[in-house]
């Protein structure tokens, strides 16, 4: 059964009940929750994410409540919490589902240390995978977003997880496109879904891309990585993709890793391996489809090669 | 002349040691014992791949180096005692009197 099984009704009620375990990749989460929102955000932007029996085995136990401040009767908050520890302070409600997601992200990176997790997105096409890590602002989930309406399979938005075996781990959620961007995947893409818009967020204003479904369907077989790819969104330039020194890389995506210090040499090992096997790269656009068209002539260029 | 310290042999950091990954001239390098992770240069890299697999005077560096020329070169000499000096600052390699 997967989420689009059940109505809006039966998710809240289980939601506020014994709650939803839900299948995300590799992961199953365990989430309880009574705000509508929530309920909603799940409905919609998880609807073809497999749902799992009660009880199942789940990584990750979650709960979005309201806190009982005294804030609940003119300013309600919503609270996210971790086998009963909260990680972060309350958030306007608005932001509940928002927060749900940036709680899951926030227990794969300090939880699942199997993985080499890179702060970055992943896309994958006839079997090879790029990774796009970057820092807030470059236009990665714009062009994550972009590509995966355009016949990638989504891997992950936001932490690419590289297996001990120097695989990515998909992991299939929403995409989160922030101000300007929510625009122009709307534009881009008019049958993509996206939920509801929340502004004001510390991330600005922010709204969800539901993840196609072959993407979700496909969300625990891994992907061998091809490509790193460093973009960068620059208003009206034209898109240009550029060899990067490997060296550079490393130490560049060394820097966007999440766990990299953590795993020690072995983390030092993973690396080397991951660039031993990727080419790297630049890359600038000021328009999606240009670039979607790079990133396709890159994957076509690489079926093509011999070997 | 390269050689002038005759008794100083350059050997890596002692164990647990240094890893190092090299594609072309680009090189990275991992001091196990600090966790620090380096970027090094073409000569900085080439130097800890010569020490990793067996200690060197200055002199025997230069010559695996470059040619003989290079090595009575005074300016190659004097990049390679300052990157030698780099090097042992970041805990990669280490002196040692004979």
């Amino acid at each position: 059964m997967i989420v689009s099984d059940y109505s809006l009704a039966q998710i809240q009620r289980d939601l506020s009940g014994a709650g939803l375990y839900l299948r995300t990749g590799g992961f199953v989460s365990h989430v309880r929750s009574d705000i509508a929102l929530v309920a909603e955000g799940i409905y919609q932007l998880y609807a073809d994410a497999p749902v799992l029996d009660v009880n199942h085995f789940a990584d990750f136990h979650i709960t979005l409540k309201r806190p009982g401040n005294h804030r609940r009767w003119f300013k309600p908050q919503v609270l996210f919490s971790f086998d009963g520890f909260v990680p972060f302070k309350p958030l306007p409600l608005a932001q509940a589902f928002a927060l749900l997601e940036w709680g899951l992200n926030w227990c794969i990176s300090t939880h699942a240390q199997q993985f080499l997790i890179i702060h970055a997105a992943a896309v994958e096409k006839h079997g090879f995978a790029a990774i796009l890590p970057a820092p807030p602002g470059s236009g990665k989930s714009t062009l994550t977003a972009g590509l995966v309406n355009r016949g990638w399979r989504l891997l992950s938005d936001e932490l690419t997880l590289i297996t001990r075996t120097g695989l990515i781990q998909p992991v299939a959620r929403p995409v989160s496109l922030k101000n300007r961007s929510i625009e122009v995947i709307r534009d881009f893409a008019p049958d993509v879904f996206i939920g509801r818009v929340v502004a004001d967020t510390v991330k600005g204003t922010v709204a969800h891309m539901r993840a196609p479904a072959d993407s979700v369907a496909r969300a625990t077989q891994p992907a061998r990585p091809a490509w790193v790819v460093f973009p960068k969104f620059l208003a009206d330039a034209p898109a240009i993709l550029e060899p990067m020194e490997r060296g550079h890389a490393f130490i560049e995506l060394a820097e966007n890793a999440f766990n990299y210090s953590l795993q020690g040499a072995e983390g030092f090992l993973r690396l080397g391996d991951l660039i031993d096997t990727t080419s790297t790269h630049r890359f600038s656009y000021g328009n999606l489809e240009e670039a979607v068209t790079a990133f396709d002539q890159l994957a076509q260029a690489k079926l093509n090669a011999p070997g | 002349m390269c050689s002038p310290a005759r008794n100083a042999v350059w050997v890596i950091a002692p164990d647990p040691g240094v890893l190092l990954r090299h594609w072309g001239n680009s090189y990275v390098a991992y001091n196990v014992a600090s966790g620090d992770t380096h970027q090094l240069g073409a000569l900085a890299g080439s130097i800890v791949e010569h020490l990793r697999a067996r200690n060197m005077t200055r002199f025997e560096l230069s010559e695996m180096l470059d040619s003989d020329e290079a090595a009575n070169d005074a300016q190659f000499c004097e990049i390679l005692e300052s990157t030698l000096t780099d090097l042992a600052n970041l805990g990669l390699i280490t002196v040692r009197q004979v």
